[in-house]
């Protein structure tokens, strides 16, 4: 069984690496990527800046400059993801392939015991096409998606390819709306 | 890093190192939950009230700047989770674990053989 864990773990390592690779091939290296990228993370420091000098602003042009500025800031954003996004749809297909062939390798194979139950929400996932009402017994891919969630950031942090908090942060997440004056 | 109550210039130094050592304490907090053999709802709100409480802490005593204290203990969660549970979730623990218990009854039987032939010079 730890074997098939610790197999896991290296496809993860090499599809996060390959994606990285792929990414940086079709979008990280172009020269319209780094322009984008550099212009948003200018704008998102001005805005900030801004923001912690004036405050909550109360005159009305204030607010009005400061919305112009968010608005600027949203184009070079959107800009930004439509470049992204024509390579993503190239790689998530490729992906998408990737898994499936290792789904189909691992099918109805427990590759590990997972020390608690998990909610029922989750259990399609981790007792995906395997027999039995025992809960604990994990799929392929409910570990591969662990491996994932863990190793993709800290790769993309490692080389540098992550997003800068200043431009997630002017984009939704999970604990919170976007920060607006509006 | 660990002056007490020091100011970051740069806030995303201080969320960087955050970041990293978040990591570390994960996984380290998934070898000894897996060693001691802590299962269920419990060892996973455990660790997430641990690793809260730690990096709680840590920005309390070394970052004088304590109105972004949310964002400092939300800094890498979700990666640290899954990294925790991976670590948690591998067998090779159990295995490591009889390794060990293994090495203790070998060096248990030397023990006990040098010291009775001590006894009989």
């Amino acid at each position: 069984m730890w074997k098939d864990c610790i197999l896991i773990l290296f496809i993860s390592i090499f599809t996060a690496l390959l994606g990285e690779a792929l990414t940086w091939l079709m979008v990280y290296r172009t020269d319209k990527f780094k322009k984008l990228k550099a212009e948003v993370e200018r704008q998102c420091k001005r805005l900030e800046k801004k923001k912690e000098v004036i405050g909550e602003p109360t005159d009305k042009q204030q607010k009005k400059k400061l919305e112009r500025e968010e608005e600027k800031l949203k184009n070079h954003n959107r800009d930004l993801s439509l470049v992204k996004m024509k390579s993503m749809f190239a790689i998530g297909l490729a992906f998408t392939a990737l898994l499936s062939m290792f789904n189909s390798i691992f099918d109805g194979r427990i590759v590990a015991k997972l020390p608690f139950v998990p909610i029922s929400l989750v259990q399609g996932l981790s007792h995906r096409n395997i027999s039995g009402n025992d809960y604990t017994d994990c799929s392929f891919i409910f570990l591969y998606i662990l491996c994932t969630m863990s190793i993709r950031q800290n790769i993309q942090k490692i080389l540098g390819f992550a997003p800068s908090r200043a431009a997630s942060k002017q984009t939704a997440n999970i604990f919170g709306p976007v920060n607006t004056t509006r | 890093m660990f002056t007490p109550n020091s100011s970051w210039e740069d806030k995303d130094q201080f969320l960087d190192v955050i970041y990293w050592s978040r990591q570390v304490l994960a996984i380290f907090m998934g070898m000894i939950w897996g060693f001691i053999g802590i299962t269920g709802f419990f060892g996973i709100a455990s660790f997430v009230a641990l690793n809260s409480i730690a990096v709680y802490l840590y920005s309390v005593r070394f970052n004088n700047d304590t109105e972004d204290i949310m964002e400092f203990v939300k800094e890498g969660f979700m990666t640290s989770f899954a990294g925790f549970l991976v670590i948690f979730s591998f067998p090779s623990m159990a295995i490591d674990k009889s390794i060990l218990l293994l090495d203790f009854q070998t060096f248990s039987i030397i023990a006990m053989m040098s010291s009775k032939r001590a006894k009989r010079f």
